[in-house]
């Protein structure tokens, strides 16, 4: 794995996403995800560790023994078609379900459901889980504070979601008028408000136009260049190419590959993600 | 704690930017006070409304048992009880009086009555009279009358008799409401967003249900407001009142937990809610005035905590029970509403996964 992580072009956009260093670089010791990411994340180390990961609904296997790890400063692609225990995995990280079976380690933090661990997670769930009669400056005050953000750098951290969402202009609107794409990248800037060290982010472009979607992009790979880590759901073989170095696919509830996307390819033979996904999950319709 | 109070602030926030909730919750109430107020005026007037009479049988002559047939079948609405049942009845105004039959040659009738009540007074001793002595030419026992001063005063108004059940129509709008919430948190992903914040499940849990007993308590102190402002409406015992009040809204907010668990989408919960909340308003005397239902519907009312809430309150308001009296009502609702709690917030975690 290569530790250069120089800034990409990723679109026309890339301007209006806000460095993260701006709000990163001044010391919190009251809330330590709030310190600088160069003083957290010097290095690569191991940051989290799951093994065996089961978990049934009733008769459904959403997963079976699925094994990942994941470094500090890292981004690692999840892909899967549709139902293939993507969402219940990123539950099961974000300490939102429980296992059957299985540990999860988030090293030097302790277990997800942990209230260490969970200042430190960044989760945007695959639905808008946004409050639509509140506007957009007071659902990132909401999840700020629930996420402990003092009172003294609310006013700071919220500046920056409402500019990485790129919603200055229309904070004091409800979220509920928003179209889909303001409301995709509020959900982004909900997730990222209170500045965690990792970020789960289940299918974050559903649903939004090329615009909105390039800009959600520009800004995951401003965050995953500051240094946070990060997990990222989709089965856009593109959005995985642009943001992740890594590459774990999944299918039926089990982990079928995991490591470099370069190395991967080279070692199926195929000229690209799409064309590994296919080879791996098949290439028939999965409509059941 | 922090966490609580921000997810009750947020909640409460919602509750007032929801048009249709602040429909349920303040307007319905209102509308259904000023109707059902403005069309009992006309039973407000207790001295013409058929009260019933309560017969003590002491004595176990046959002539007793003979006397209390004839009372039973003289047109009056009796039942029969012991003395102390008698004079509480007539205290507490569910009874105009009582006639107590007992082995006394000379005096051998007791008529207990509020002395407020002259006209049934002398119905009574009428009645009595003509039971004692079917012919006319026999010699009358005499009727010794006792006087039971009656403890609770009569509406003035009938706003004041639908207030209990106006305030009821508004809890009952905010535990359909909250209940509902709690759902849409959970099929709009927020409730995901909220799990994955680093609160506890107590906290949450706290949060849901400080929002509701803060709506519930501003709504009826709202709703009170405008009654005594706009309506006249007074209030007997502001302390028995506020007490009412808060046993009303342990009731209604434990019963939140609950209704939301009777379904997983919005629509389902929002159908079973009000169904139950319905129900327990039908049978419990929201709708229907429990003085005029019939015997088996109102011994099914007691499994209403509608009933209860509104017991209570009109106990506080113009009923003036005593607090011993206001025990049984408040406990009944706390019960009700703690049980309800721990029934909901124990579905949420085994069941929905909280």
């Amino acid at each position: 794995m290569s530790d250069e992580r120089g800034p990409r072009n990723l679109g026309s956009s890339s301007a209006n996403v806000p460095k993260m260093d701006s709000s990163f670089a001044q010391a919190d010791s009251a809330h330590p995800s709030l310190l600088p990411v160069s003083d957290v994340q010097l290095a690569r180390g191991p940051l989290l560790r799951a093994t065996g990961l089961t978990k049934r609904y009733g008769r459904v296997t959403a997963l079976a023994g699925v094994d990942l790890e994941l470094d500090a400063r890292e981004s690692l692609a999840l892909l899967g078609p549709n139902g293939a225990g993507k969402t219940t995995l990123m539950q099961l990280l974000a300490g939102v379900i429980q296992p059957d079976s299985g540990t999860i380690a988030w090293v030097g933090l302790g277990e997800p459901a942990s209230p260490q661990v969970r200042r430190e997670l960044g989760f945007a769930p695959q639905a808008l889980a946004l409050y639509p009669q509140l506007t957009a400056r007071e659902n990132l005050q909401f999840f700020a504070r629930l996420h402990g953000v003092p009172r003294a750098r609310l006013e700071e951290r919220v500046q920056y979601g409402l500019a990485l969402a790129d919603l200055e202009n229309r904070a004091d609107r409800r979220a509920g008028t928003f179209s889909g794409g303001m409301q995709r990248r509020l959900n982004l800037a909900c997730a990222v408000v209170h500045a965690p060290r990792c970020l789960l982010l289940d299918e974050p472009t559903v649903g939004v136009d090329p615009h909105s979607r390039n800009h959600l992009l520009d800004a995951v790979a401003q965050l995953r260049d500051s240094g946070v880590a990060l997990i990222y759901s989709t089965h856009l073989m593109d959005e995985a190419d642009k943001l992740c170095e890594r590459v774990a696919v999944i299918d039926r509830g089990r982990l079928l590959v995991v490591g470099e996307r370069e190395a991967l390819c080279r070692e199926h033979a195929c000229a690209g993600l799409g064309e590994l996904f296919l080879q791996l999950t098949g290439a028939e319709l999965r409509d059941a | 704690m922090t966490a609580s109070l921000l997810i009750a602030t947020k909640d409460l926030r919602l509750l007032v930017r929801d048009k249709m909730a602040l429909f349920w919750v303040v307007a319905f109430p209102l509308v259904f006070a000023l109707f059902f107020g403005s069309v009992m005026k006309a039973g407000v007037d207790a001295e013409s409304a058929p009260v019933p009479v309560v017969l003590v049988v002491e004595s176990s002559a046959p002539a007793a048992e003979g006397i209390a047939n004839a009372l039973e079948h003289s047109g009056l609405e009796t039942r029969r009880g012991t003395r102390g049942d008698a004079i509480d009845a007539v205290r507490l105004g569910d009874a105009v009086a009582f006639v107590l039959i007992r082995d006394d040659a000379r005096t051998p009738v007791e008529l207990g009555i509020d002395p407020s009540r002259r006209a049934q007074s002398a119905l009574l001793t009428g009645l009595i009279k003509a039971a004692l002595a079917p012919d006319a030419e026999a010699q009358l026992p005499h009727i010794e009358t006792t006087r039971v001063e009656r403890a609770t005063t009569l509406p003035r108004s009938g706003y004041e008799i639908v207030l209990p059940a106006m305030l009821i129509w508004g809890l009952l709008g905010c535990a359909a409401t909250f209940a509902i919430s709690l759902v849409s948190e959970r099929s709009s992903g927020t409730l995901l967003r909220l799990r994955a914040a680093p609160i506890s499940r107590a906290s949450l849990l706290g949060g849901k249900s400080l929002a509701c007993a803060v709506a519930c308590l501003a709504d009826a102190a709202l709703l009170s407001l405008l009654a005594r402002i706009a309506l006249g409406v007074r209030i007997a015992d502001p302390a028995k009142y506020a007490a009412a009040l808060l046993a009303c809204t342990v009731c209604f907010t434990g019963l939140t937990m609950l209704l939301c668990v009777t379904g997983k989408t919005e629509q389902a919960v929002a159908g079973a809610g009000w169904a139950t909340l319905l129900l327990f308003a039908m049978i419990g005397g929201a709708m229907v005035p429990l003085s005029i239902m019939p015997s088996w519907l109102a011994e099914l009312s007691d499994w209403s905590p509608v009933k209860w809430g509104i017991w209570a309150l009109e106990g506080s308001t113009w009923r003036d029970l005593r607090w011993h009296e206001l025990a049984r009502p408040l406990g009944l609702l706390c019960g009700f509403g703690c049980a309800s709690f721990a029934a909901g917030v124990s579905i949420l975690i085994v069941w929905r996964e909280l």
